[in-house]
């Protein structure tokens, strides 16, 4: 399926810019934004119950851009699920099959005994939505999604009223059950590690843009932009101004301190210009704490404020000390024995491929 | 350490009605006295006239009784309030579902202008919703004179002092009643729910039948409720629209007491009145706690 250049404005208000989007069949893309960011109304849109201001849509080489939403074929798990309260479970699943007369007698009630074994729920088909647990109800949004075999599915943070560890084991059953049928899924959510762990592809929408799509693991490394870099996981944005180049490097004044990084290409060539006010973007993760005696030329140094034990790692709150506002915040393996201790001057050095540079504040 | 001594304590007798058992609360004691100006009321000024009222129908035996069994006028009185009650309900829902239907729909000033002309009606006393009704109905009145003028008729129409005027004046005052409950359910629907049965491939008429309409049951029952109980007792209306022939109880109770004096027989005529209504609306109630649509909804 594909939108192209779709948009979307409420009287003068943008709720969706000029939106290109390719899916391939079988693929799970997830639209992460902040709230407000018009992934919603995407989703929507896309659904039918709003129109585009401009644009098309288009699903399965058929445009649809004009078509009423029950004359579409997409499956839509709603975020508070939607279940008919008066009706069983069983009921709730037939009546996509009912309704477009897809099925009927046996074959009707083999195709739902299917759905039922899928999601778990065949011992429940005669309660009503109101006696099942979220976890539960949930699990049969998604089956009366699936049943008619759309060949879209989207899903509006179906995972957003339920609790961590429920969520964390539904984000495998939506995956294991998307997976088993070869579902196409639009997945909507605020939550970017949610969005991380159970995408194919990933896109960002920040301001009715969509920002940037990409594999998981692209966005998290190479983020276009400030935002991309500091809402897919968390970054420290180090302040610098550009003070010398040669063809692979760009050295970045911080302080009084010196950062190199790899000299940005394309698009972003423009931050190698000497002057240049950058922000350089470290994750946590590519920060080492080294012993203060240690710092060489190439490294920054700071003041450890906080240690927090996190499991599988211990995050350091360290004040900088050529940029003194600056907290950043460095994760390092809890493995590692002879931590400093709070208050303890450390040396901070980075992993040259890891760093991102970007336009200063305000002018991204 | 003091504290959590004295929550540890057994409290006296005194304090188990006197104190909250949690904060949000009030003590057992608190909410009866809270509640005693009320039951006070209710006893003074409904409860005893009740039994005066029952006490006085049986002052000559049983013998109201046996008049009111043994002539056929008032059995054909107490069915034609029935059946007048009913009509109006009927025409209530019809005329009030889709009325609360729209003002779950509409918003901005068509939302303020419809709730006007629901509430505006239900602000003006009955006395001048009757008359106005005979202002239309009569017979070199409004709609006669419409009538006449485009040639639809050669006389004068009989509309007023006929039972269609009474019903259809009924249906006007009572129409809020109706409305109001159904608005009520309507808006507590999620507006998902309706989407959801578009995306799973219901058009709006089915989307309407399947979903919306059961579900709303709980207030159309409560308006039909409301409007079959208030047309039974209806008096002002009947009594000015309505001709001699087609008297309701409450009209007949009125003549019983101001004309014939005869208040045995006009209590009477009350507790049958009353005891109908009490029996309809539990059959009422009986009947729709066995329908699905009632009890499974929240």
């Amino acid at each position: 399926m594909a939108l192209r250049r779709v948009q979307k404005t409420y009287g003068a208000v943008w709720a969706v810019r000029e939106t290109d989007l390719e899916i391939e069949k079988g693929e799970f893309v997830s639209i992460v934004g902040p709230s407000g960011s018009g992934k919603t109304t995407l989703l929507t849109m896309i659904a039918g119950f709003e129109t585009p201001t401009a644009g098309s849509i288009i699903v399965g080489g058929q445009d649809v851009t004009m078509l009423a939403p029950n004359r579409r074929n997409i499956g839509m798990v709603f975020q508070k699920y939607a279940l008919f309260p008066h009706m069983t479970v069983r009921q709730n699943i037939e009546f996509p099959l009912r309704m477009r007369r897809l099925a009927r007698g046996r074959d009707l009630a083999k195709r739902v005994d299917a759905m039922l074994d899928l999601v778990q729920l065949g011992a429940l088909q005669h309660r009503y939505p109101h006696q099942l647990s979220g976890g539960q109800q949930q699990r049969v949004a998604v089956a009366r999604a699936l049943v008619f075999d759309p060949p879209v599915i989207l899903m509006d943070e179906p995972l957003g009223a339920l609790d961590k560890k429920l969520r964390e084991a539904m984000q495998f059953e939506i995956k294991r059950i998307q997976e088993r049928i070869g579902a196409t899924v639009i997945y909507v959510t605020h939550d970017q590690e949610e969005a991380l762990t159970m995408s194919d592809r990933v896109a960002v929408m920040h301001r009715g843009r969509l920002e940037q799509i990409g594999s998981p693991s692209d966005l998290y490394a190479n983020p276009d932009n400030a935002f991309v870099a500091d809402f897919v996981g968390s970054v420290n944005f180090i302040p610098g101004t550009v003070c010398g180049t040669d063809h692979l490097h760009v050295a970045i004044k911080v302080g009084n301190a010196l950062v190199q990084i790899r000299s940005p290409q394309g698009r972003q060539a423009h931050r190698r210009e000497e002057g240049a006010a950058v922000r350089v973007a470290a994750r946590p993760e590519h920060i080492a704490i080294a012993p203060y005696r240690d710092r060489d030329a190439l490294s920054l140094s700071g003041t450890i404020e906080t240690m927090v034990f996190a499991g599988a790692s211990r995050t350091a709150l360290v004040r900088l000390h050529e940029v003194p506002e600056l907290v950043l915040r460095a994760d390092v393996p809890s493995s590692i024995r002879s931590l400093p201790d709070r208050g303890a001057n450390v040396a901070l050095s980075f992993s040259l491929d890891a760093l991102r540079v970007f336009d200063a504040e305000g002018t991204a | 350490m003091m504290n959590i001594q004295a929550s540890v304590q057994r409290p006296s007798r005194l304090a188990t009605i006197t104190r909250p058992r949690d904060a949000s609360r009030f003590a057992p004691l608190t909410s009866w006295l809270l509640t005693l100006p009320l039951v006070a009321t209710f006893a003074i000024g409904f409860l005893y006239p009740l039994a005066k009222l029952v006490t006085l129908s049986f002052t000559n035996g049983a013998e109201s009784y046996i008049r009111l069994g043994q002539d056929a006028l008032y059995f054909g009185v107490m069915t034609t309030t029935v059946v007048t009650a009913a009509a109006v309900t009927g025409f209530c829902l019809v005329l009030g579902y889709p009325v609360a239907f729209a003002m779950t729909r509409l918003r901005g000033k068509a939302a303020l202008i419809t709730a006007a002309c629901v509430f505006v009606p239900l602000w003006t006393s009955v006395l001048i919703r009757s008359y106005a009704w005979i202002v239309l109905l009569q017979r070199k009145g409004i709609i006669n004179d419409v009538l006449q003028d485009a040639g639809l008729s050669v006389h004068p129409l009989k509309l007023l002092y006929t039972q269609s005027a009474v019903v259809l004046a009924m249906t006007h005052i009572l129409l809020p009643f109706a409305i109001l409950p159904i608005y009520a359910t309507l808006r507590t629907l999620p507006p998902d729910l309706a989407r959801a049965a578009a995306n799973l491939g219901a058009g709006a008429v089915r989307t309407f039948l399947l979903i919306t309409l059961p579900l709303s049951l709980p207030g159309v029952f409560a308006g039909a409720i409301l409007c079959f109980v208030l047309a039974l007792g209806f008096y002002i209306t009947p009594a000015l629209i309505g001709g001699p022939g087609s008297m309701l109880m409450a009209t007949l109770i009125g003549q019983q007491t101001t004309v014939l004096l005869d208040w045995p027989f006009a209590a009477a005529l009350s507790t049958v009145l009353l005891s109908d209504a009490l029996l309809i609306v539990f059959l009422f109630r009986r009947a729709l706690s066995l329908s699905k649509g009632f009890h499974n909804v929240h």
